[in-house]
């Protein structure tokens, strides 16, 4: 089935975002924005009318740019700097047209809660994932949410191995993890992948793959830490 | 009986001018100073005004949100209303009201449990109804 994309607010990184769908043959996406200037900007740079001007949370509106689009599979994607319009625009689309694709950006940490009670569930944490960056730039060993995997609570997650971490020299396919996790494998500091299964051992800056539930977080960050793992 | 009139629109004057005889304690929240000049002094006793931003569980607490047995809500936008019903139906089970613009996404809302107003025919009597069945 084709699918078609709607992305609520127009900023630098739901434009990252168009050009990485673009690269994957995604090509039937529409930007939404309440400012008339964005979306006159962002038109102005395009070859063709990508973006719509109104209230995201308008039935009226949203049918127009296809929120109910027979013989498609809608994609609604909340991108907006508010989490009040990224949760109702995601409510509206979830509960009123009944779209099993529903993504958001949460941009307050207090606000996650809200999103998953009200069934909002594939959320990136904006703040989080900037603070993981640079922390984990710090050389602090923080996990890298990657991916969610669809309602289920649990993730695909990437954690940099830290100078002092004790795993350090330990053979990836015996590591034994204190919690329920696979590891896939792990990538060298030259990008070179190794599977889980190759006796090869943890170095320094590796970065290691995992699935694992969210609620492990803070005994991933502790064991690969090395506090955990002795 | 405690209320919590969340925005200071003028429905929300409407609304407390209506209920101030039924209530015990009013408490408005706003973003900043507001007035509510229809309030006379005697009624003034019963009223308090919180100011802060209401999108915060802190703030919505410090305006007394988990000893309200009521509250109506109208922000500026739709939005905003919406997400702040929904905030403070996280912490709390008491009636929520919320009074909006565009009628047309209230069966959406109403299925979460809340109670919508349209702000363009405003009825007050399904929350005249709560406070008499809750006395």
């Amino acid at each position: 089935m084709k699918k078609n994309i709607i992305i609520n607010g127009i900023n630098s990184e739901s434009q990252i975002l168009y050009e990485e769908l673009l690269n994957h043959g995604l090509d039937d996406v529409v930007f939404i924005d309440s400012n008339k200037e964005l979306v006159s900007n962002l038109n102005y740079k395009s070859e063709n009318l990508i973006a719509y001007s109104g209230n995201c949370i308008s039935p009226e509106f949203l049918e127009f740019i296809g929120i109910n689009r027979e013989n498609s599979q809608t994609i609604f994607v909340a991108m907006t700097d508010s989490d009040p319009s990224n949760l109702i625009s995601c409510e509206i689309a979830k509960l009123k047209y009944e779209l099993s694709e529903v993504v958001s950006i949460v941009n307050n940490r207090e606000n996650l809660p809200l999103f998953n009670a009200y069934g909002i569930n594939e959320l990136v944490l904006k703040e989080k994932s900037i603070t993981e960056l640079i922390l984990n730039t710090a050389g602090v060993s923080l996990p890298i949410r990657l991916m969610n995997i669809q309602s289920k609570g649990t993730s695909v997650w990437s954690i940099k191995i830290p100078p002092r971490s004790s795993i350090i020299g330990n053979d990836i396919s015996k590591l034994k993890i204190p919690f329920r996790a696979i590891i896939l494998g792990k990538i060298d500091n030259k990008g070179n992948p190794f599977q889980a299964t190759e006796n090869i051992d943890i170095e320094e800056d590796d970065t290691v793959l995992i699935i694992s539930s969210n609620r492990n977080e803070e005994s991933m960050t502790r064991f690969f830490q090395g506090k955990d793992n002795g | 009986m405690k209320a919590l009139i969340i925005g200071s629109s003028f429905n929300l004057n409407k609304i407390s001018e209506s209920l101030i005889d039924k209530i015990d304690d009013l408490v408005f929240l706003d973003y900043e100073h507001s007035e509510f000049s229809h309030l006379d002094s005697s009624d003034r006793e019963k009223v308090t005004f919180h100011y802060g931003d209401m999108k915060e569980m802190d703030t919505l607490i410090s305006a007394g949100l988990e000893g309200s047995n009521i509250v109506i809500i109208d922000a500026q936008q739709d939005i905003e209303s919406l997400f702040v019903a929904q905030k403070c139906n996280i912490n709390l089970s008491s009636n929520i009201f919320i009074v909006l613009n565009d009628a047309s996404i209230s069966n959406i809302f109403e299925d979460l449990g809340f109670v919508i107003l349209d702000s363009n025919n405003l009825k007050l009597d399904k929350i005249i109804d709560y406070i008499e069945k809750f006395e």
